[in-house]
């Protein structure tokens, strides 16, 4: 729940999500979900060119295991809290072993 | 017993009915109803409005029969039924139904018949036809049509209510015979005068042409002798009808229709056999639909309001939980912040971490718009925590069940790798006492020997941060405190005592500060603070010290100053370089570790000041120490907090003034610092015009200055002009610029603490 | 905690869960190797159990092998970029390790 934790905050914000096939999108982030798929609006894409059937498109659902990378705002993002909160994550019982102690 | 006793006025609506007659005859019921009516559809073609179809998604209303009971009102219920007792709320439904069975079956009967005629509402000619006459019935009919219909010419499309007429129906004993008997009330027999519903036409549009009929029609086409004389006289009749002219006899009526033009009839005939076409195909998606919930109807009521409600709570609960910081800790903590920094009154400190505010936060949610949230989180609230007493297992295995059920979800995935941990084994023996937080079984061991590796260093680093975590959450569910002779409420607080204490111990222990000197090199907590990280925690780490611990670390710290990586890494050389993302690191060390030790000893009385000063003196090298930002900082830090105690700056805090004894300790500890340094005052400045900003330099001078002696200033001022007068000059040229009079600003800082000021300066 | 400092000296580093190892690697520089010949160098802020990240101050190459037309000798070329704040899908991970001690 990290990461949708995580891109929830980064709503409104502008970001480039890269899929696997090496299409670039940028837009702003409308909506996430815990499976991390996206929903971007007022998209262009980055090498349009390329990829010319996407002009149209003004707005766009992302499957999240289709994505490779995404770009975010260094200045959205706070780094000292993301990692407090990875830490925890990395501490949330996950394993048979830390399900025996109680919290 | 009458029927107005028990209230059945028909015109009620069904719940009243069912509510009376039990659960399962209401169902039964219900049956039947779909039965016959699907049976009248088959027989009579009539296509119903989808619209009111059936009652198979009114489940609603099978359910808590006995919590929609009125329990008022019944004062008077001994009186009528006779003594029955105590009546609670598991009824008897069959027992008290059978007293009355018989006024509930013919009720039923009513109702039924109610219902078919007002879903037929729109069908009126139905009743009609169930007349014996359909002389009669005809003529009541073109009555009808004149009265309320009046269709377009020249070429109306024929209205097919004229071939339903050649089947009448068949299966409607029942309410046939009512309507014989005059059981039902005159009025459900529409009067015959009335005019037609405006729905009339568009319902009758629906009759679809039966085989017989479009034989009857291609026989009159093709001018043979007439089988049917009577419906071809219908046919005509109502042609006639429909064409609005008046109509006497229909032996007439079939005579005049015989000259009538052969392509109307041939247009009526397509008309007929398209719309025929469509009806069918109408029906036929109406019958797959209702085949399709009498199918699913089965299931209908197998779930109780209850039973859903309860795995709608569980669905829930996987998405909610109690602390919404174990899941969501980053959205809502970040949340927090960004709150708090678009209010006018922000924290002077820094967000990260900041222990109080989210407590602060926390009570203040459940405000406003949010209250549903809570409500739903309330009623959550006791799945989750069933759910966590219960031992999450990975597995189930059924007992008679072949293999095993996997019960994996987001927070307790599959396991891939099966490594098992010798480590928390060993530790759930030894430490039972200890083994309520499962930080410590986050934290490793690791051997007070030998050489400490990067990895080492980096596992402490992070076991301090686990335990920093942990502490931070424990002071935001800090019990309030307890009241006198509340003896939970003092039990909660001693918990939470105990738990906090054991976490701060085990805190201070992974920071390594107590370890002995020379063991390792360097020193383990110094290499904490030469990992960024690690200085980033100081701050937060400093928070759950106690003073003595704090003494303790700062002792630690200027005892092995020389070995901290912003020390030696960061010494300007002749050369003067110095890398960027070492100057990053001394930047943080200035903004991280700086700031709480400089608070903790601007509050130290002078007997520890100077013991810190001494040994910082003592145990580096002073002329390389000082030549580093951080060093001179921490040199400048005990000359400016003695230089305030020696001028009674300390009795704010209640302390008082320095004594003797102290007084001579501070001025042997300065004139050694100044002795080291002589001839090297100017190698501390970083290398002249490489963008570094000297001014740490200019207040360690400065700081300097103020207390030393007539020779000792004019030492200083010695060896230090040759950079004065360059910073000076430097700054004259860049007159305009911004810099300019923070470079003025700088010397001055040294100049004004020796009384003298940078425009004196004659260049 | 004492009884452990005592009774663990012979076991220097106790058997963790690998990814325990990426956690010491928080607010470090990492290198990440991806599919698709791709590699990251970057300061890890965050991670999960599917190896999900987030990088800053990213540089990322991507090696790209090309057989001549002609001489059907391979080249290889990289392709390098930097990206300021990156989120990693975890499913494209192949290796996580801290870089390369001289390289830094």
């Amino acid at each position: 729940m990290l990461f949708y934790s995580f891109f929830k905050t980064l709503i409104g914000h502008q970001v480039t999500v890269e899929l696997k096939n090496d299409l670039a999108i940028t837009g702003i982030l409308t909506s996430v979900d815990q499976f991390l798929n996206i929903k971007l609006d007022e998209i262009r894409v980055v090498d349009d060119t390329k990829y010319p059937h996407m002009m149209a498109v003004k707005n766009c659902f992302i499957r999240g295991s289709v994505v490779r990378y995404v770009q975010l705002p260094a200045s959205a993002v706070d780094t000292a809290l993301l990692q407090d909160a990875a830490r925890r994550e990395a501490q949330q019982p996950t394993t048979a072993a830390a399900h025996t102690m109680n919290r | 017993m009458s029927d107005s006793f028990f209230g059945f006025d028909t015109t009620l609506p069904p719940l009243d009915s069912d509510q009376l007659t039990g659960l399962g005859e209401t169902i039964g019921g219900q049956k039947d109803e779909i039965e016959e009516e699907e049976l009248e559809s088959k027989f009579k073609g009539i296509s119903l409005d989808s619209g009111e179809d059936f009652e198979v998604y009114d489940d609603e209303r099978d359910f808590c029969l006995d919590t929609q009971l009125e329990e008022t009102g019944d004062d008077y219920n001994d009186e009528t039924f006779g003594q029955v007792g105590d009546i609670g709320q598991d009824f008897d439904y069959t027992e008290s139904t059978a007293k009355i069975v018989n006024t509930i079956q013919k009720e039923e009967e009513i109702y039924v018949n109610r219902r078919e005629s007002s879903n037929n509402s729109e069908n009126v000619d139905e009743p009609n036809k169930r007349r014996p006459s359909y002389a009669a019935l005809w003529g009541n009919d073109s009555n009808i049509i004149v009265n309320g219909h009046s269709p377009p010419l020249p070429e109306p499309p024929i209205s097919p209510s004229i071939w339903g007429t050649f089947h009448p129906p068949s299966n409607r004993k029942d309410s046939l015979s009512l309507v014989q008997d005059g059981t039902i009330p005159q009025r459900y027999t529409p009067p015959q005068t009335s005019p037609l519903p405006p729905g009339f036409g568009l319902s009758s549009n629906r009759m679809p042409m039966t085989l017989e009929e479009i034989e009857a029609q291609l026989i009159k086409q093709a001018g043979l002798p007439e089988k049917k004389m009577l419906s071809l006289a219908e046919v005509e009749a109502a042609i006639m009808g429909i064409n609005g002219r008046p109509q006497q006899l229909p032996i007439h009526a079939t005579s005049e229709a015989a000259y009538r033009d052969q392509e109307t009839i041939a247009y009526l005939e397509q008309e007929a056999l398209r719309e025929q076409e469509a009806l069918m195909y109408r029906e036929r998606k109406r019958r797959e639909k209702q085949r399709k919930l009498a199918d699913m109807s089965r299931y209908n009521g197998l779930m109780t309001q209850s039973d859903k409600d309860w795995i709608n709570k569980i669905q829930i609960s996987q998405l909610v939980t109690d602390d919404p910081y174990a899941d969501d800790f980053y959205f809502q903590v970040y949340s927090a912040i960004r709150n708090r920094q678009t209010q006018p009154h922000m924290s002077a400190f820094s967000p990260h971490g900041g222990a109080g505010f989210m407590g602060h936060e926390r009570r203040h949610r459940s405000r406003g718009s949010e209250s549903g949230l809570l409500k739903m989180q309330q009623q959550v609230l006791r799945i989750v925590n069933d759910a966590r007493r219960k031992p999450k297992l990975t597995q189930l295995s059924l007992e008679g069940a072949l293999g095993k059920i996997a019960l994996n979800s987001v927070r307790n995935p599959r396991q891939l790798l099966q490594v098992s941990s010798k480590h928390n084994e060993t530790h759930h023996h030894t430490g039972p006492g200890s083994g309520n937080h499962q930080q410590h079984q986050k934290i490793p061991s690791i051997s007070s020997h030998g050489i400490i590796d990067h990895r080492k260093v980096l596992r402490s680093i992070e076991n301090v941060y686990t335990a920093v975590l942990a502490l931070e959450e424990l002071r935001r569910n800090q019990p309030p405190l307890p009241r006198p002779y509340v003896d939970h409420e003092r039990e909660a607080i001693e918990k939470w005592n105990e738990e906090y204490t054991e976490l701060a111990k085990t805190m201070w222990e992974e920071l390594r500060v107590t370890e002995m000197i020379g063991v390792s090199y360097p020193h383990p907590f110094i290499s904490i603070l030469s990992v960024a990280k690690g200085k980033k925690v100081i701050p937060r780490v400093l928070r759950h010290c106690l003073p003595d611990q704090i003494l303790t670390l700062i002792t630690m710290l200027v005892a092995n100053f020389e070995t901290l990586d912003v020390c030696k890494g960061a010494i300007w050389g002749t050369q003067g370089v110095v890398s960027p993302a070492m100057l990053d690191e001394v930047e943080l060390y200035m903004n991280t570790v700086v700031p709480p030790l400089l608070q903790f000893v601007a509050e130290a009385p002078m007997r520890i000041v100077l013991g810190l000063f001494g040994l910082f003196v003592e145990r580096n090298n002073i002329v390389w120490v000082a030549r580093s930002k951080v060093g001179l900082a921490f040199l400048t830090m005990f000359l400016s907090r003695t230089e305030i105690l020696k001028q009674g700056g300390g009795a704010m805090q209640g302390l008082p003034l320095p004594e003797e004894r102290e007084l001579s300790q501070w001025q042997e500890i300065y004139n050694r610092l100044f002795s080291l340094l002589q001839n090297h005052f100017l190698s501390l400045f970083p290398p002249f015009n490489i963008g570094i900003d000297d001014m740490y330099v200019w207040q360690f001078l400065a700081a300097m200055a103020v207390g030393a002696s007539t020779d000792q200033q004019h030492i200083l001022v010695t060896e230090v002009r040759e950079r004065v007068l360059d910073t000076v000059i430097q700054a004259t040229r860049l007159a305009n610029d911004k810099s300019s009079s923070h470079k003025i600003a700088n010397v001055n800082l040294f100049l004004n603490a020796l009384g003298l000021d940078a425009s004196q300066l004659k260049i | 905690m004492t009884e452990e400092t005592n009774t663990a000296p012979v076991e220097p580093a106790a058997v963790e869960e690998p990814l325990d190892l990426v956690r010491l690697s928080l607010d470090e520089r990492i290198y990440v190797k991806l599919r698709g010949d791709r590699e990251l160098r970057g300061k890890l802020h965050a991670y999960d159990g599917h190896l999900n990240m987030v990088l800053s101050e990213v540089e990322e190459t991507i090696t790209i092998v090309e057989i001549n037309d002609e001489t059907y000798e391979e080249v290889i070329r990289t392709v390098k970029r930097t990206l300021e704040m990156l989120f990693v899908r975890g499913d494209g991970v192949i290796l996580v390790s801290p870089p390369v001690r001289t390289g830094s």
